[in-house]
């Protein structure tokens, strides 16, 4: 067993914190207060290759694997969570699943394009009624001869303002429910589409957040991603390489978090000496330490098990997601408590890690859609 | 234009550097992250720019011990084509004017048009390395850079300098460091980093470059921590108290006034 990374991959990760440092730094602040995306960056990350980071080269990806992917996200959403999630969502969840489910030309047209950051790309699943439950979309697309009409509305769409493309699901027969679903790609110039409400969201307020809003939107049979009414199959598979991505960025909220907490129980004086000469505030922190570490550890492990595609490991993304969400939650909770007050304030950048972690608990399945995946697993269902 | 480049690798500026109880002027490398010297970087970029423009190929001259090779391998993701490195301890280990030597030696089989070099070590501090190669190899040199123009046979070089700057022309082949503010060096892209695993690295050693021995006129002898500043003074009251105070410490104590 080695748990180090090589040459290549530290090169990478170093390139990833040189650019989070030097690039998404200086402007999270304002791009938070004000909910824009940092597009400039966005792009740039994509002529870098980390917008392509599991895409093998054929398709101008950078195939640096699903290990650099997670040490880079950790890297970024420590420092900047919301440009983080849209880097997440086009690896994970829109080039993963077209290079999974596409057909040759489907690749071609797609993936040198997102690989590069030229269009940036969206993944469409969640609707106003349809959360956890899939079988319940209500966007429709009927077949009419050689093409498919999509109507409908999708909510809470990632990229979503941003987007130059969408998969997007739909019922395409909806006798059948959740086995009547189909994937789309679809690109956002496409008559029919548009871009519908802009969220105003708690956290992550640097990513793009809408809904997607399909009027009589005329796509060719060639759009379908993967078969007619296997489109749930295309999200759940992909959802377990998202998974490892939305861990990647709790571990990365929390190590930013923990670095916040150390610097300020360091600098802080109360009763004549730093708050971190206090043991009650020492044992916190080692705490935060210690469940960091855990997490690092074992989304690594998840991360490795993507990448040597020795196994299928369902169970183990939707623990790791599960785990390193919630102690996210646990480590940004007492890292603002070791800030007190000044926690609490918008000067401290522990106040808007603390708002950015509360959706990695909910996205990409919430922590109790993660325990029914781990559940079923055990119990062999 | 093939350009060649001085690199070293030192310790991330981030590290926290132990000197070595053990070996005199070493510090203790265990849990120490290396990186490419960060003002050898700028000449990385200033190279692979001035190389790019005609096609020209920059090349990475080194001294330092195989674990420099993660640093020339930065340079490599960068762009640079391909590099000289020379681990041998007697190398390592002597003195910048014998370095310089060694490095003159390397840059010899290269003949380059130019060779660039960081303004200084962010280590030792260590600035002359341009100067001293220029020297051995008998073509001139400018320190610190922040512009650098080719024009055909001649460079134009702009350093600041206190309140302004110099602008100094100089006929090529030179030796010129880089200073801060040359430019922005580029970010290595992920398949430059792929690509750069399997660059050349060539190892040469002293023999090779017909170099028979490498004394050293001087050498370290000690690498100590700055001390501990003793914690200040604290004065309180009234202002016209605290004036008192603060005279009778500077006076008294201090002895200043």
């Amino acid at each position: 067993m080695d748990f180090t990374f090589n040459e290549e991959q530290k090169m990478v990760i170093d390139g990833a914190r040189r650019f989070a440092r030097e690039k998404l730094a200086p402007f999270i602040a304002e791009l938070d207060e004000k909910a824009e995306v940092n597009l400039k960056a966005l792009k740039e990350l994509g002529k870098l290759g980390y917008l392509g980071m599991t895409l093998p080269e054929d398709f101008d990806g950078s195939n640096a694997g699903a290990i650099a992917y997670a040490a880079s996200m950790i890297e970024f959403s420590k420092v900047d969570a919301g440009t983080a999630v849209a880097v997440s969502v086009q690896n994970s969840l829109v080039n993963d699943a077209i290079l999974t489910f596409g057909t040759e030309a489907q690749k071609k047209e797609f993936l040198p394009r997102l690989a590069s950051g030229e269009w940036i790309g969206c993944f469409t699943l969640t609707e106003a009624n349809s959360g956890s439950d899939p079988g319940s979309l209500r966007t429709s697309a009927i077949r009419d001869g050689e093409h498919f009409v999509l109507s409908g509305t999708k909510n809470f769409t990632t990229n979503g303002g941003i987007a130059d493309m969408m998969i997007v699901f739909a019922q395409t027969c909806k006798e059948k429910g959740a086995k009547g679903i189909s994937a789309f790609l679809v690109r956002t110039d496409v008559p029919g589409f548009k871009v519908g409400k802009h969220e105003n969201k708690m956290g992550i307020r640097s990513s793009s957040t809408t809904e997607m809003v399909f009027e009589n939107c005329r796509v060719p049979a060639s759009a379908l991603l993967g078969e007619e009414n296997k489109g749930l199959k295309v999200a759940l598979t992909t959802l377990d390489g998202g998974r490892i991505g939305i861990a990647a960025q709790a571990v990365g909220i929390a190590e930013g978090a923990l670095d916040e907490a150390v610097r300020y129980a360091k600098e802080r004086v109360q009763f004549g000496r730093p708050i971190s000469e206090l043991e009650g505030l020492q044992f916190m922190l080692a705490d935060m330490a210690t469940e960091v570490e855990i997490a690092r550890t074992m989304l690594f492990r998840v991360a490795w098990m993507k990448e040597s595609h020795s196994q299928k490991f369902t169970k183990e993304a939707a623990m790791i997601k599960l785990y390193a969400s919630e102690m996210a939650h646990r480590v940004c909770h007492k890292a603002l408590q070791v800030h007190g007050g000044y926690g609490f304030m918008k000067e401290y950048k522990i106040e808007r890690l603390y708002r950015d972690q509360r959706i990695t608990e909910i996205y990409e399945g919430t922590s109790e859609i993660q325990r029914c995946v781990i559940a079923r697993s055990l119990l062999g269902e | 234009m093939n350009v060649a480049v001085i690199l070293q690798q030192v310790p991330d500026t981030e590290a926290a550097v132990k000197p070595n109880p053990a070996v005199p002027g070493a510090i203790l490398e265990e849990g120490v992250k290396f990186i490419l010297n960060p003002y050898d970087e700028f000449a990385v970029e200033e190279a692979l720019k001035i190389a790019e423009k005609d096609g020209g190929e920059v090349t990475g001259v080194c001294i330092g011990p195989d674990r420099s090779e993660n640093a020339i391998r930065m340079a490599m993701a960068m762009g640079m084509e391909r590099a000289i490195l020379i681990t041998e301890p007697a190398a390592v280990e002597a003195d910048l004017v014998t370095q310089g030597g060694i490095l003159a030696a390397a840059l010899k089989t290269l003949s380059p048009k130019l060779v660039l070099s960081g303004r200084e070590m962010i280590d030792s501090q260590n600035d002359a390395a341009a100067a001293v190669v220029a020297h051995k190899l008998g073509i001139p040199h400018v320190l610190a850079a922040s512009k650098i123009e080719i024009n055909g046979d001649k460079a134009v070089v702009v350093r600041d300098i206190e309140g302004g700057s110099l602008e100094i022309e100089t006929a090529l082949p030179a030796a010129i460091s880089c200073q801060k503010g040359l430019n922005e060096p580029r970010y290595p892209t992920l398949i430059a980093i792929k690509r750069a695993k399997n660059k050349e690295i060539k190892k040469m050693t002293l023999a090779e470059l017909g170099i028979a021995a490498a004394p050293s006129k001087s050498r370290v002898t000690a690498l100590r921590q700055p001390q501990a500043r003793a914690a200040g003074v604290k004065i309180t009251g009234t202002p016209e108290e605290v004036t008192g105070k603060c005279l009778a410490w500077l006076s008294g104590t201090a002895k200043v006034i």
